[in-house]
């Protein structure tokens, strides 16, 4: 019965996205302003109900056969078992492919639902063939599962049990988050792809489809970003060698479009404010998309070897085919009709804000391009050269560290320099504050004993990049305070309401300026020792020590957990008990390790066991102290605050007045970052009183 | 350049890139899962492989010269060595009028354990170097347990099989250098 | 103050501070002693480990990698330089083990091409500051904005149709045609998927019965057993499960046919048909273990079993 439901789900979601594509092209065809308000667009809404309908329903089949352990169905006697919790259960559904699918599905028929009832305000004729684009993108994935994946097949005789999802799958609660996130961001960039094929077919790249484009970017980016932090401190927190970032193929994946959606963040505001480069950021929130479904195919078809690949799925060549047809498709549209998006215009002078957006960009897409480059490399060693050949953390990290060291120099500088262009004189008068901290940052971490000198260009720049978003803080809340006469608490909050939108893409720089130093001194000053232990005795390094006092096993019928207690003993004269543990999965014949990780602002001592000897009498453990880690998550936290900030829908409550009195050619203001190209002047005036 | 030839460029440079990486992606799907097993040192000197034996007695590859001889390297912790013991033992006993010997080194396993697993298996008097700290299985190329190589007569490695052998596969790596 | 002090105030501050910094990164950045643990992880951070998936030795607790380890030091302390370890270890795993390729011949690319993009980007920019003076704003040009007409849509929307089906049915032609190459991907025809589905329920099966759920593996292997009936292997597997899940008397009728096969008797068949008969009390189990012993005197088993026969008479 299940099976069939989700069958019928599936089947319901496949023909009413095959059917709503017509409809919203036929929308789009009768055209003009009002194409989304037209019989064949108020018949298509239903189908948007529908599709949603067809996702949530196949994701509810099976979500109800995991948690009722129904093993008939094929997907949960593989997946699924009796002794697994509730949680790990539920969030089985992604553990492997065809399910993982079904998600992919149910947040892509979100998108359409939410697209197709509350369509961007004015976005006349883009609305309906960007919808329709959606559905097609829609009926392939529907198509893909009904014909492909075997989610819903069934088993006779039903096995009593299954062995449940991988054990590292099992094991944190971030497996509940982190891939929901990531599909989130990974789909989401369907909708920028989609209104930009839009756009190609329509010509209007207005400001009202930059809008709509940018909005959705950024929700998109938001939960990437996210997803992205979540996964780095889940593999912290799990894989036991203190690392978070492994430049694997599938991490890899999904950084490039995280890469190319920064990138067309920063050339939207280009566009936004000096009406350039629309084919530019078009051809941006193409690649975004491509670029996940790339990510998509190459964790599923297993042409690279990776952890988190899934092991044998057979949709590789059609998710491969699906990519080239868009790439082959949208490339032609984007030669062919880039010329019609309006007339060439400059970007502004050497000097300006335009120029430090655009090497921005061009340092974004190089980064993006040697990650590709460096994930398909051993790839195309053995088909063209003939060698087998590996692409690794050393490769990616001596590419990465140069680049991000002059994005970071850009940001520091870009918020700085107006749109108009600028004097060098005028630069140095604004800069000199903010470098002059950068080195004196640089000087004193370098005279204390800093080695290294990527991580002390980090910190430099990082402070440099803090002191710049500080300084314009402060002048801006003077500037209120002097313009209205009022008290600093008072200025502070005019300041933190009226001017959200910059604030909070500054605070989104900040983050990761704070980010960046969490990044360099762990990987730089990580101190780590590993040592076989005899209870009584111990281990430390850099003033931790850990004693042994014991060794503990326990058993359930899922897992068998061998944890050793240790003493641990801090430079601060802390003293903590800790048991870091080997867990058995026997369903798997997998062990899993459960470190222990205890963090303050100044780092993170890490306590892994390594291995126990049979009589319990001896445990190697490995002791890290790895300074700084903390930051990573608090810069993550603190960009995916910020972009939230600036998609908050700030003008809801008197919408329509305002979006009246401004006319309706400036769209929907959600989620643009910075609504009054005025401020940056202002500021600049401000700032050079 | 005019406008026109601009477009020409970019629509086939980016038609080739794209079919290009299409070509790529494709030919990595038909090659999915292949993992050669073809080690670097087949064709080169057999590394050095000396040290105390489980017996106790200290043992030198040297001291072979001018046999065929099989290395494998085994441990006690390892799930197939144990079905494959027996079977070398057994090539053992059927070459030895060729003069093939058997070398065995036990990597990264106590000696107790080890020792025990070869009384169960009825296979004491099997050569086999202590090695600890799994250096020399490192020193032979070793990715992980069992492994077996075949040395020729003139100290040069000639074959390396990952997993457990077979009758069939020690009789087509043998046959030759022992004929010689 | 003048802007134009003022300017030049901040410059020599900017200078100064600049300076100083650099000299401190310089002089920071001599004299490095590092203890022997973090050399160790300089050399195996570039190291591959060979039985996991692109991870750094330095980054592995697999038995290999700390072997690998081990040998890094070892080799550290007679005092070979970083370089001739990588070439130790490329002489024995191939240049694979390395994470960072050379820079020769096709590696070269690797470092090339990014390079090039940067400079390309550079250049284009570069070009935009140069246009912008030569070429003022004048709105000419075929950048007049039109719309795509609706059939010219309907036709690109046909011919994407066309190429997304084109690629998967021609990797289908071309790995059908190539047995070796398609074990990877699956193929469209039936047998095949039969094949792929019978080694899922295998894995299933197994997992099963290393959890010790016999009744369930049991199960699955009937599973296996309904789609490739013919194989021996798996119906002794069977045989195997039920009899250690104490259900002897079912695991004698589905093995007793492979065991009593024409031709060479199965070894593994003849020990699961003993112990099954054993456990059923049959007076012939003793015969069938014996012949088992003669088939396959090698056998794991063989041990155990000869002490059982021992220690019967």
């Amino acid at each position: 019965m299940t099976a069939w439901l989700g069958t019928f789900a599936l089947a319901l979601g496949f023909s009413a996205s095959l059917g709503s594509i017509g409809l919203w092209a036929r929308a789009a065809a009768q055209g003009g302003a009002d194409g989304s308000h037209s019989p064949p667009a108020r018949a298509a809404r239903y189908g948007a109900w529908l599709i949603a309908l067809g996702a949530v329903g196949a994701v509810a089949a099976v979500e109800w056969a995991l948690v009722t352990h129904d093993f008939s169905l094929r997907f949960v006697a593989e997946n699924g078992s009796t002794s697994t919790p509730l949680y790990y259960t539920i969030t089985s559904l992604w553990a492997a492919h065809d399910g993982s699918l079904l998600l992919w599905l149910l947040v892509l028929s979100g998108y359409i639902a939410v697209l197709a009832f509350r369509p961007p305000r004015a976005a006349g004729a883009l609305h309906p063939w960007a919808m329709a684009v959606l559905c097609l993108v829609a009926a392939f994935f529907f198509g893909l599962v009904l014909f492909t994946t075997q989610a819903f097949e069934t088993v006779v005789p039903a096995p009593a049990g299954g062995p449940g999802p991988n054990p590292l799958l099992q094991d944190h609660p971030a497996m509940g988050i982190h891939p929901p996130l990531l599909y989130i961001g990974f789909i989401g960039m369907a909708v920028p792809f989609a209104f930009a094929v839009a756009g190609l077919i329509t010509g209007d790249v207005s400001r009202r489809w930059l809008d709509a484009v940018r909005t959705y970017t950024l929700f998109a980016w938001t939960a990437l970003t996210a997803g992205v932090v979540l996964g780095a401190w889940w593999s912290y927190a799990v894989l036991g060698w203190g690392g978070y970032w492994a430049w694997d193929p599938v991490e890899n994946a999904s950084l490039l479009p995280w890469l190319v959606a920064t990138a067309l963040l920063h050339s939207g505001l280009v566009q936004r404010h000096r009406e350039a480069l629309p084919a530019w950021t078009l051809s941006l929130a193409v690649a975004a998309f491509l670029l996940a479904c790339l990510g998509t195919f190459l964790t599923r078809s297993g042409v690279v070897v990776s952890v988190h690949a899934f092991a044998d799925s057979p949709v590789g060549p059609i998710l491969l085919g699906f990519v080239v047809a868009l790439a082959i498709g949208v490339a032609a549209l984007v030669v062919l009709r880039a010329d019609r998006l309006g007339p060439p215009r400059p970007t502004g002078s050497m000097l300006s804000r335009g120029s430090a957006l655009l090497l921005n960009n061009v340092l974004l897409v190089c980064l993006a391009l040697t990650v590709l480059l460096g994930t398909l490399f051993p790839l195309a060693a053995e088909l063209l050269a003939d060698r087998q050949l590996s692409v690794g953390p050393p490769y990616y990290n001596r590419m990465a560290v140069p680049i991000a060291l002059v994005l970071l120099l850009l940001m520091a500088v870009g918020p700085v320099v107006r749109w108009q262009g600028d004097e060098p004189a005028r630069l140095i008068r604004r800069l000199a504050v903010p470098v002059a901290v950068g080195a004196c940052v640089v000087t004193l971490l370098a005279l204390s004993g800093t080695r290294g000198t990527a991580p002390l260009l980090a910190f430099g720049l990082a402070s440099v990049v803090a002191t710049t978003i500080g300084a314009e803080c402060v002048s801006t809340v003077r500037r209120t305070r002097a313009a209205r006469s009022c008290g600093w608490a008072r200025a502070v909050g005019i300041w933190a309401v009226r001017r959200r939108h910059r604030n909070s893409g500054l605070l989104v720089h900040l983050g990761v300026a704070v980010a960046v130093v969490g990044i360099a001194a762990s990987s730089a000053y990580t101190v780590s020792t590993e040592q076989r232990l005899t209870v009584g005795e111990q281990v430390s390094i850099s003033g931790v020590s850990a004693e042994l006092s014991g060794v503990e096993r326990t058993r359930t019928e899922r897992v068998m957990s061998t944890a050793a207690q240790l003493v641990l003993r801090r430079p601060d004269g802390e003293v903590s008990e800790v048991d870091p543990a080997l867990r058995f999965f026997p369903a798997h014949g997998m062990t899993v390790a459960s470190p222990v990780v205890l963090s303050d602002i100044t780092g993170d001592v890490y306590v892994t066991l390594l291995a126990v000897d049979q009589d319990g009498s001896q445990a190697t453990v490995r002791l890290a102290v790895n300074p700084l880690v903390g930051w990573i998550w608090a810069g993550g936290a603190m960009m995916a605050l910020g972009a939230a900030l600036a998609l908050w829908p700030r003008r809801r409550s008197r919408g329509s007045s305002q979006g009246t009195s401004r006319g309706t050619s400036r769209g929907d203001r959600v989620g643009s970052v910075d609504p009054e190209p005025a401020s940056d002047v202002e500021l600049d005036e401000a700032v050079r009183q | 350049m005019t406008a026109g030839q601009t477009r020409h460029v970019a629509v086939a440079v980016s038609v080739l890139a794209v079919a290009g990486l299409a070509v790529l992606l494709a030919t990595g799907l038909g090659s999915a899962g292949s993992q050669s097993s073809s080690s670097a040192l087949v064709g080169d000197p057999a590394p050095p492989l000396a040290g105390r034996t489980l017996q106790g007695t200290h043992f030198s590859l040297d001291s072979l010269d001018g046999a065929v001889v099989l290395v494998n390297i085994w441990a006690s912790w390892c799930g197939p060595c144990r079905e494959e013991i027996p079977l070398l033992v057994a090539a053992k006993r059927n070459w030895a009028d060729s003069g093939v010997e058997l070398v065995t080194i036990n990597t990264r396993d106590g000696p107790a354990a080890a020792r025990s697993m070869l009384r169960e298996l009825g296979a004491t008097e099997l050569r086999s170097v202590r090695d600890p700290q799994g250096e020399l299985a490192v020193a032979w190329g070793a990715a992980g347990v069992p492994e077996t190589y075949v040395v020729d007569r003139d100290g040069i490695v000639r074959a390396r099989r990952v997993g457990v052998v077979t009758e069939q596969w020690l009789r087509e790596q043998l046959s030759p250098l022992v004929a010689r | 103050m003048s802007p134009a002090r003022r300017t030049l105030v901040a410059g020599v501050v900017v200078a100064v501070a600049l300076l100083l910094a650099g000299s401190a990164v310089w002089l920071g950045g001599g004299d490095q002693t590092r203890p022997m643990s973090a050399r160790v992880d300089d050399v195996a951070d570039g190291l591959r480990c060979p039985t996991c998936n692109a991870v750094p030795v330095a980054d592995s607790n697999s038995p290999i990698a700390q072997s690998m380890r081990a040998q890094i030091e070892e080799q550290l302390r007679a005092g070979r330089s970083p370089e001739q370890i990588r070439s130790w270890f490329v002489d024995r795993y191939g240049e694979q083990v390395l994470l960072l390729p050379g820079t020769d011949g096709f590696g070269l690319l690797l470092w090339v091409l990014p390079l090039g993009a940067v400079v390309v980007g550079v250049v284009a920019i570069a070009i935009s500051w140069r246009g912008r003076r030569k070429a003022p704003d004048d709105g000419s040009g075929d950048g007049t904005r039109s719309a795509l007409s609706t059939r010219r849509v309907a036709v690109a929307a046909v011919a994407f149709v066309a190429v997304g089906a084109a690629v998967p049915a021609a990797l289908w032609q071309s790995s059908s045609g190539d047995a070796a190459a398609g074990a990877a991907s699956a193929t469209g025809d039936t047998g095949d998927t039969a094949a792929i589905d019978a080694r899922d329920w295998v894995r299933v099966a197994r997992s099963l019965e290393e959890q010790g759920d016999y009744d369930a593996a049991s199960d699955a292997y009937r599973e296996v057993l309904q789609r490739r009936p013919d194989d021996a292997s798996v119906r002794t597997r069977l045989a195997f499960v039920l009899l250690r899940g104490e259900r002897p008397g079912e695991a004698l009728r589905v093995v007793e046919p492979v065991a009593s096969a024409p031709g060479k008797p199965d070894g593994e068949a003849l020990l699961v048909l003993g112990l099954a008969q054993r456990a059923e009390s049959m007076p012939q189990a003793d015969d069938t273990l014996r012949r088992f012993l003669s088939v396959a005197p090698e056998h794991p088993a063989a041990a155990q079993v000869r002490r059982l026969l021992k220690g019967q008479t």
